[in-house]
C-alpha cells in the first residue's frame, strides 16, 4: 500500500509544520483532525511571573479588553524586506476612522515573542501613539497571555491520582477535538488562543494551577466536591452578562459542556451572591465570558462545598480534604485573599490598589 | 579510499565510499563503535534498495558539505523553505518515494536530507487551501460538516 503523509511519525509531521509560517500552519490545521491536533500541540511553555495592569482610571486595561472583544480585525503577515528575516506581525485593530487601539505580535523563530498594544491618544498636541509591551502583564489576576497546552495538561495529569470510577481521559477523536477547542479559549501565545480572544472569552484554569493548589481530580470518597459555587465580585460595571462554561469529564470519551447564562445587575445586591452551578463530579476548568463590560476588577472564586450544604470553610466536614484557597499568581493583587473574605464583601476596598512596580 | 557495503532491507548490497556513508550519523557512529572498516555488509533494515540508492545519491552529491550547525534548531534552518536547485530536482519524485526518503533520512540520522524532505513537503502545503492540500496528499477529510463549519468560523479572521 502506498505510503501516505499521515503515516509518517508525528514528530516528522511536526517538523514539516516547523517549516510553515503561521498563516500556512493555520490553513494546514484545517485539513484533518490529525493536523489540527499537531497544530494545537505546537507550543512551548515557559513559566513566567506576570504583572497586573494598573492605571489610575483603568483606561489601559479597558482598552485592551475592548480590543480583545474584537468585532473588526485583520491579519497582516509580512517579511522584513531589508533583512529578509522572517519577522511577522499580526495585527488586530479596533476603531473606525483612526485605529484607536492595536494589538500586535512579533514572531521570532515561528513563535510569538512579544505582544504590544498601540493606543492613539488625542491631547493638546494632536494624536499621539503610545506603545505598551503587554507580554508579561495580566488584566485579570490571571496572565493576559497563557501558554497552556494540551501537552502540558497531559503531562500534569500524570502527576495526579484519578478518583475511583473516573477513568483517565482518553483523547478520542471527538474528545481531542473538543478539548482542543476548549484550550483555544485561552488567550494564549498559541494562535488558537488569539482566535478565541476574538470571541471575548477569558478562561481561568482552576486545576493544576500552581498558585491555587486546586486539584479536583484527587480521590474524594466522601463526594465533597460534588457541588461547587462560583462567587463573583465585580464593581464599576453598569451591567455585565456572564456565561459560565463548565466542563465535566464523566466518561472516557465524553466531555460535557454545560452553559449557564446569568445576567447580573451589578448595581443590585444580587451581584454579590454566589452563582450556584449544578452538580459535576469532576470539573476541570471554569471560564468566564464577558459579553459586556471589562474585567479589571473581576475575580472568579471556585469553592468546594459539602454536598447539599453551603459551607465556606476550607475543609470538608466529613473527610480530611482541605480545599486550598485559590490565590492569585500576582502577589500585589487585591484579590489575593478574597475567598476568605467572601461573606463580608466591601466593594470600595479596592480603591486602595497597590501600584505594581513595573 | 575505503569502501563499505550497505545491505538494504530487500537484501541488495551496495558499495559506498566510507566518507559518503558517514553523512549518516547512524552509520558513522556504528563504524566508530566497530573501530575498523567492516568486511561484512552493514544491514539497513528499514530502507529498501530504491530508497537507499536515492539516499546514497544525495550523500554523494553532498559529500563535501560542511557538517550541519551544532544547534540543530537554528533559526535559519527552520525559517526558510528555500531548497537548493540540485536538491529540488533530486526531490522531484512521487510522493511515496518522498516520504520514504524522509523516513530513511530520519532513521539514518541525516539531518540535512531530512530538512530538505520536510521543506519539500512544506512547499507542497504552502499557499494551498485545506481542500487543495487534501487533494495533493490524498487525505480524507475526517471533520464532520459541523466541525468544518466551526473551524471555518474560527479562522475567518485569519483569512481576510
Amino acid at each position: 500500500m502506498a505510503l501516505n503523509i499521515n503515516q509518517l511519525p508525528l514528530e516528522l509531521l511536526d517538523m514539516v509544520f516547523d517549516h510553515l509560517k503561521l498563516p500556512h500552519q493555520i490553513t494546514a490545521s484545517q485539513v484533518c483532525l490529525l493536523w489540527e491536533a499537531i497544530f494545537n500541540n505546537r507550543i512551548k511553555v515557559p513559566s513566567k511571573r506576570y504583572k497586573r495592569f494598573y492605571s489610575s482610571h483603568g483606561a489601559v486595561p479597558q482598552r485592551i479588553h475592548r480590543l480583545l472583544a474584537l468585532n473588526e480585525s485583520w491579519f497582516v503577515d509580512h517579511e522584513d524586506p531589508a533583512t529578509d528575516d522572517a519577522i511577522d506581525y499580526i495585527l488586530f485593530t479596533r476603531g473606525s476612522d483612526k485605529a484607536q487601539t492595536t494589538l500586535s505580535f512579533t514572531i521570532k523563530n515561528f513563535e510569538i515573542d512579544q505582544y504590544m498594544v498601540q493606543i492613539w491618544k488625542n491631547n493638546l498636541h494632536g494624536w499621539k501613539r503610545k506603545t505598551i509591551n503587554i507580554t508579561d502583564h495580566s488584566i485579570l489576576d490571571e496572565p493576559l497571555f497563557s501558554n497552556d497546552t494540551i501537552v502540558a495538561m497531559e503531562q500534569s495529569e500524570e502527576e495526579y491520582e484519578i478518583p475511583e470510577g473516573f477513568p483517565r481521559l482518553a483523547y478520542s477523536k471527538a474528545a481531542l477535538r473538543d478539548y482542543s477547542r476548549f484550550n483555544a479559549s485561552f488567550i494564549s501565545k498559541q494562535t488558537k488562543g488569539v482566535i478565541s480572544a476574538a470571541k471575548n472569552r477569558f478562561c481561568i484554569e482552576m486545576l493544576d494551577n500552581p498558585y491555587s493548589g486546586y486539584n479536583l481530580q484527587r480521590p474524594n470518597h466522601c463526594g465533597c466536591n460534588l457541588k461547587l459555587h462560583f462567587g463573583l465580585r465585580c464593581k464599576r460595571y453598569l451591567h455585565m452578562t456572564l456565561r459560565e462554561f463548565l466542563r465535566s469529564i464523566w466518561e472516557e470519551t465524553k466531555i460535557y459542556m454545560l452553559t449557564q447564562i446569568v445576567d447580573v445587575d451589578l448595581d443590585s445586591k444580587d451581584s454579590q451572591k454566589d452563582i450556584e452551578i449544578s452538580r459535576f463530579p469532576n470539573i476541570k476548568y471554569a471560564s468566564v465570558e464577558l459579553t459586556y463590560g471589562w474585567a479589571e476588577d473581576m475575580v472568579l472564586v471556585l469553592r468546594g462545598v459539602r454536598k447539599g450544604k453551603r459551607n465556606y470553610d476550607d475543609g470538608c466536614n466529613e473527610c480530611s480534604r482541605v480545599w486550598a484557597v485559590p490565590q492569585s499568581p500576582n502577589p500585589l493583587s487585591q484579590f489575593r485573599d478574597f475567598p476568605r473574605n467572601v461573606r463580608e464583601t466591601e466593594t470600595e476596598e479596592d480603591d486602595d490598589l497597590p501600584v505594581p512596580q513595573h | 579510499m575505503s569502501q563499505i557495503i550497505l545491505l538494504s532491507s530487500d537484501n541488495v548490497e551496495m558499495k559506498v565510499d566510507k566518507e559518503v556513508a558517514e553523512r549518516s550519523i547512524l552509520i558513522k557512529n556504528m563504524l566508530e563503535d566497530v573501530g575498523e572498516t567492516p568486511d561484512q555488509a552493514i544491514p539497513i533494515p528499514n530502507v529498501n534498495e530504491g530508497v537507499l540508492r536515492k539516499v546514497i545519491e544525495w550523500c554523494e552529491h553532498h559529500r563535501n558539505d560542511p557538517p550541519p550547525p551544532a544547534d540543530e534548531d537554528s533559526d535559519s534552518r527552520k525559517k526558510s523553505t528555500d531548497i537548493e536547485e540540485w536538491d529540488q530536482k533530486f526531490m522531484q519524485v512521487d510522493q511515496e518515494m518522498l516520504f520514504e526518503i524522509i523516513l530513511a533520512a530520519n532513521y539514518l540520522d541525516i539531518k540535512p536530507l531530512l530538512d530538505v524532505g520536510c521543506k519539500t513537503v512544506a512547499n507542497m502545503i504552502k499557499g494551498k487551501s485545506p481542500e487543495e492540500i487534501r487533494k495533493t496528499f490524498n487525505i480524507q477529510n475526517d471533520f464532520t460538516p459541523e466541525e468544518e463549519d466551526q473551524i471555518r468560523r474560527e479562522n475567518e479572521w485569519a483569512e481576510e
